[in-house]
């Protein structure tokens, strides 16, 4: 009769009035790999931070059986967002956690030691590397190696391929296979439903901080997933998407722009009106393509084109000035001054139109930032609420509104727009987007949720590997069609 | 050293490079700071050969005795530093030390109690100093502020009719072999010792990974706090110390006898090519940067040149350490992220948000 | 054709947001400035029940006129923390104002109306080096200005050769001892007041001035809004460098010499000053008002130690200890608004 390596008992958490996580029951077998499946807001971070001890639940009970080796973690998570110390080698780093030993590092045992964790991954990183100079992929594996150091009986990984390449991913997948085999319990969470039909023995789905379903992944579909994920038709949670318009003009195009290594010849067309959406896995290069547009990275080949004329936006200040509008997918670090105000907040951008004299005048800042309030339903308690205080999505509404309110508006690009941004609010935002289009703006809407781009957009971009793959018309689209053009399938039709 | 410019490359096998017993990160500072110890000996060898005065066996041991302190309070600086904090106490604690001294005749122990005691009067308050670092006092600020409280305090003690500076200690403690102090020895020694622990010991890689990166740190469950305590409380130490190595050349306890090293300290860090916000550099580039500020400060006095070129000497040497900076910060690929939002609570989404803080949320 | 700009005013349901509340104003005053402004009703206070003529406007007037050179300089600090810096060239700029206008001062046919204007722009030119250097460089504001800091002690060093030449003119003395038409504010005094409220009324009611605090809160999200980041921190040094020049020049008014090393000191004491008043050195927070609290406390404070003949190194202690004393609530306040 074998112990289960991870039972979660009734568990719930909530935060203040919101219910992350309501009554989650599994459990996993040791050697069993388990996909965590959930949009986002879903609650799987929650429920992973609760695995990993980092926060107790509510109510219910989790229970981890101890590591089979006699030492090491009970669970290992590799994050998404990377703990290593960029001055140090990749050995140092997994050095610095290993606990016990002597006080003075034994430098060739560890080195040693380093190397065949890594040999163990398959992985060929120099481990005398500084961590500085690896790319983000390398960095990843470096990441999972540090928690298959000594093997775990849990190891989550949450998003593990998102910045690996088709062959590192593959190693990714061989120590998984290795790790399950010995016994380890594995967590897999990742927006790639072919890695979770290919590694994964059960399945866990969440949504709205329940559990939806737990079982075996045979007999499962992608179909069956993805509908369990959302659980209403996709259209009436999305704006109507209006009869598409052949006489668009274009607002903004790029014409064969390359950045670095990470954009290869990207020419697109952006047509005022619509909602062009660039899709793909995370890593892609959208990013990049998203901040050429906002005149926050200048291409190293090729040409912007505003109405086509060339324009060299050598900043955002430039960018802006042409009607260009950002926001950026990181919004506690690059989209929100945290400390300031609601009113501060959303009247940055548009400020010196609003106020052309160059004095502010409270009773128009009032007024505006009361319409913008109440045009997207911002729940806060007064206009000088630090905007720290708000929740997420509200915070996001913010952000939209602060170009909202610029009439210099002819382009809005959005990266990751809804990120940790609750059901209700992404709602809103939503069909805030859509009537910007229908006023003529063009919106550019990079995201990694595909849901949200097969949903909102007009016609879809999908990138693999800094390059465009191929168009769809978002009508009648599939999630794998776009899914087969964003890992590298070529065309079709 | 293996290959440093393919990350990719599968090496030798990891123990079989040379100097195996020290780590890469250290041995590559090293490296990268090999042109900085050029410097001295270029600046010497002419010295030497231009001023026949320099060359006197007295000159030396001038030069060694002003070094002494410099380099033993720079290596407080630097642990300091290399944490990602500053410590602006290091001259009154090295004035306070000097005063603590000379209470020989007033205290139990006589004057080699005063030696511990002096030490001791550091530790503390490199320790208090630690603990306003840990309630969120900005460094810069809080080490300002106990420089205050610290000369305050010196400058009462040195009221003390009693007290005199114990004449036969120093001269026993400010011995020279040859031409070479005791003193200087020791700072070496010292230096050596603080270089190897920083680098090879857990407690040191955790100063340097959490002076690279606090919130890495914190996120990992590092000891911030034993941690903070004990870098402060180093420099503290080691500033008394440097405090009774200047005595041990001067002769007069005094609380303001540390009022150039504050500067000294922090320009020598800077440029040993210890990155001022933390995490890189290796101590071992103290020794030559310390040089060549005691030598043309020697060559300043032995020809009879205005002071004033001292001051300008040490203008160049800040940008000149501005300029290492740079080429520092390229090798490390200085983010912008850098200067961080002022504030970061990934906890607080937790507490107020109305829906689930994805801890995806704001970070990528 | 550009988009609809109105969004719609405040309807019923945001009513409450733009209705005026004064309840609501009080509680957006950050709890530093109370403590501040508590902290130096307390010396006042002290003083005037300690003292015989304790609360005479005079005196108390007189007390707030010899703190000016501090109180300027810790404008030109203020605006710089807010941009997230921090400038240690003050001191030394300082300095060399006074060497400048006694200087410039002894040459024939020279007055304060040509005078002035050029040390003004000396000032303004060091700050547009250390604005120019921290935009454009990685270089972290505590080197680069530390930097610029010795580079001009030397260089003012070694032109004088230690004797600063010239002397101080008699109008520019009036500006310290004098009077204004009878009331008990001096020249100086109104100067320093003048400029509180212009440099104040600029940084909160103004587009330029609100996004200057916006760079400093997050300078990454500012510049992708279309603020430009660079010309707001070249802006503050500049803005630094002008303010610590009139500082010198107002500190030979009172002191009635130049001198090498007599400002050396005001760098760090208007970080002090800057501090207390709830400017944060982590960017983005800070206020006139807030500074003008932090020059008073530290002037009130020292006259009332001076009052009880408490000697020179326990003031350095005390005024050590109310420091760290007012850090550590600063920072238990700005840690409590975090949770």
């Amino acid at each position: 009769m074998s112990e289960q390596a991870v039972t979660c008992s009734h568990v719930s958490k909530s935060f203040g009035a919101t219910r992350a996580v309501s009554d989650i029951d599994f459990f996993i077998s040791p050697g069993e790999v388990l996909a965590l499946v959930g949009e986002n807001g879903a609650g799987k971070s929650t429920l992973m931070n609760m695995l990993s001890g980092g926060l107790a639940p509510d109510t219910g009970s989790i229970t981890v059986a101890p590591p089979s080796g006699g030492h090491g973690r009970a669970v290992a998570m590799v994050h998404q967002e990377l703990s290593l110390f960029d001055n140090l080698t990749v050995a140092e780093n997994l050095e610095l956690d290993r606990t016990g030993g002597r006080s003075f590092v034994s430098e060739r045992q560890s080195r040693e030691a380093v190397r065949r964790t890594l040999d163990g991954l398959g992985v060929s990183i120099d481990v005398d590397a500084t961590v500085g100079d690896l790319t983000v992929g390398q960095r990843q594996l470096v990441e999972v190696a540090k928690a298959i150091a000594v093997p775990p009986t849990l190891l989550i990984l949450d998003e593990p391929t998102s910045s690996l390449e088709a062959p590192q991913a593959e190693l990714l997948f061989a120590a998984v296979r290795r790790l399950s085999a010995a016994g380890t319990a594995v967590i897999f969470v990742s927006h790639r439903m072919e890695e979770l039909f290919e590694l994964c023995d059960r399945v866990l789905v969440m949504r709205d901080g329940k559990q939806i379903e737990f079982g075996d992944m045979a007999g499962r579909t992608r179909h069956s997933l993805v509908e369990s994920m959302v659980g209403r038709e996709t259209t009436t949670f999305y704006p109507n998407r209006p009869a598409a318009n052949l006489d668009a003009t274009i607002e903004i195009s790029l014409d064969n722009v390359s950045v670095g290594t990470a954009l290869t010849d990207v020419t697109l067309d952006f047509p005022a009106g619509e909602i062009t959406a660039i899709a793909g896995l995370d890593g892609h290069g959208q990013s990049e393509l998203a901040e050429v547009l906002a005149g926050a990275l200048k291409p190293t080949v090729g040409t912007v084109r505003l109405r086509g004329d060339a324009v060299k936006l050598g900043s955002p200040r430039v960018a802006v000035r042409r009607g260009i509008g950002y926001i950026a997918p990181n919004r506690r670090l690059d989209g929100l001054l945290l400390d300031k105000s609601v009113s501060l907040n959303t009247t940055l951008a548009a400020a010196p139109r609003l106020f052309p004299t160059g004095v502010v005048s409270s009773g128009k800042e009032r007024d505006t930032v009361a319409g913008v309030v109440s045009r997207l339903a911002v729940k806060t308690s007064s206009l000088f609420q630090p905007i720290i205080e708000l929740s997420g999505g509200n915070q996001q509404k913010v952000l939209i509104g602060r170009w909202l309110i610029y009439d210099k508006l002819q382009v809005l690009v959005l990266n990751d727009p809804t990120r940790g941004v609750d059901v209700g609010s992404r709602a809103q935002i939503y069909a805030v987007i859509r009537e910007l289009a229908e006023r003529g703006v063009a919106v550019v809407l990079v995201s990694t949720d595909l849901q949200e781009i097969l949903g909102l957009a007009d016609q879809i971009y999908v990138m693999y590997s800094g390059r465009i793959t191929g168009r769809l018309d978002a009508e009648g689209a599939s999630e794998s069609a776009v899914m087969h053009l964003a890992t590298g399938g070529e065309h079709l039709v | 050293m293996s290959n440093l410019t393919a990350p990719n490359y599968t090496g030798q096998p990891a123990d079989r490079r040379a100097l195996g017993f020290l780590s890469t990160t250290a041995l590559r500072s090293i490296g990268n700071a090999r042109f900085l110890w050029a410097v001295p000996v270029v600046v010497i060898v002419i010295a030497a050969v231009v001023l026949p005065a320099f060359r006197s066996p007295i000159s030396v041991n001038s030069l060694l005795a002003t070094l002494a302190p410099i380099v033993i309070i720079a290596i407080g600086q630097a642990i300091v530093v290399m944490y990602g904090g500053i410590d602006l106490s290091v001259g009154a604690v090295a004035g306070l030390g000097t005063v603590v001294l000379a209470l020989g005749p007033v205290i139990p122990g006589g004057a080699a109690g005063a030696l511990v005691f002096s030490v001791i009067a550091g530790l503390v308050v490199g320790i208090l100093n630690g603990l306003g670092v840990l309630a969120g006092i900005n460094p810069l600020l809080m080490t300002f502020a106990m420089a205050g409280v610290v000369q305050g305090t010196a400058l009462l003690l040195q009221g003390i009719p009693e007290s005199a500076a114990p004449m036969d200690l120093i001269d026993v403690v400010g011995t020279s072999i040859g031409p070479v102090p005791l003193l200087a020895i020791l700072a070496v020694v010292l230096l050596v010792a603080a270089w190897f622990w920083l680098s090879q010991s857990r407690t040191g890689r955790v100063v340097q990974a959490a002076g690279f990166d606090a919130r890495i740190a914190g996120r990992l469950g590092f000891p911030i706090r034993r941690t903070t305590i004990m870098v402060y409380g180093l420099s503290g130490a080691l500033s008394a110390l440097g405090g009774l190595a200047i005595v041990a050349r001067t002769y007069t306890a005094d609380a303001l006898v540390g009022a150039s090293s504050v500067i000294d300290s922090i320009a020598t860090v800077l440029v040993a090519g210890i990155v001022i916000t933390g995490g890189v550099g290796s101590l071992l580039s103290i020794l030559p940067a310390a040089v060549i500020i005691a030598v043309v400060g020697q060559i300043i006095t032995l020809t009879g040149t205005d002071a004033y070129y001292q001051t300008i000497f040490k203008g160049v040497l800040l940008v000149a350490a501005m300029g290492i900076y740079q080429l520092a910060g390229r090798r490390m690929r200085m983010p912008w992220r850098l200067s961080r939002p002022a504030i970061d609570r990934p906890a607080l989404a937790e507490s107020t948000s109305t829906e689930t803080p994805a801890a995806k949320d704001g970070d990528r | 054709m550009s988009t609809d700009t109105s969004t719609p005013t405040a309807t019923s349901s945001t009513a409450h947001l733009t209705a005026f509340s004064l309840s609501a104003t009080i509680r957006r005053v950050p709890v530093q400035l109370w403590v501040a402004y508590g902290l130096t009703l307390v010396c006042l206070l002290v003083l005037g029940f300690s003292t015989d003529n304790g609360f005479s406007p005079d005196r108390l007037l007189r007390i707030l006129s010899n703190a000016v050179p501090l109180g300027v300089v810790a404008i030109a600090q203020t605006i710089v923390i807010i941009n997230r810096g921090l400038d240690l060239s003050v001191g030394p700029i300082m300095n060399t104002a006074g060497i400048l206008t006694a200087l410039l001062s002894a040459t024939p046919g020279a007055t304060l109306a040509t005078t002035v204007p050029i040390v003004l722009l000396v000032g303004a030119a060091i700050g547009l080096v250390n604005g120019l250097m921290l935009a454009f460089t990685k270089i972290p504001p505590l080197l680069g200005t530390l930097a610029t800091a010795t580079v001009i002690q030397g260089i003012y060093s070694l032109i004088t050769r230690g004797q600063p030449k010239g002397s101080v003119p008699a109008e520019l003395r009036e500006l310290a001892d004098g009077r204004i038409a009878g009331s008990p504010f001096s020249g100086s005094l109104l100067i320093w007041i003048v400029l509180l409220v212009v440099v104040g009324l600029v940084l909160s009611r103004s587009v330029a001035g609100r996004r200057f605090q916006a760079v400093g809160a997050n300078p990454r999200a500012s510049w992708l809004s279309g603020v430009p980041v660079r010309s707001h921190t070249i802006t503050a040094y500049v803005a630094s460098g002008m303010l610590a020049a009139i500082a010198g020049i107002l500190l030979i008014a009172y002191s009635g010499a130049p001198s090498l090393t007599a400002a050396d000191s005001y760098a760090l004491n208007s970080v002090v000053a800057a501090v207390i008043g709830g400017a944060a050195l982590a960017g983005g927070t800070g206020s006139m008002v807030g500074t003008f609290a932090g020059v008073a406390v530290l002037a009130f404070l020292t006259t009332v130690l001076n009052s009880f003949n408490i000697s020179s190194p326990v003031q350095l202690i005390i005024n050590g200890a109310v420091l760290i004393a007012m850090l550590f609530v600063n920072s238990r306040i700005a840690g409590k608004r975090n949770r």
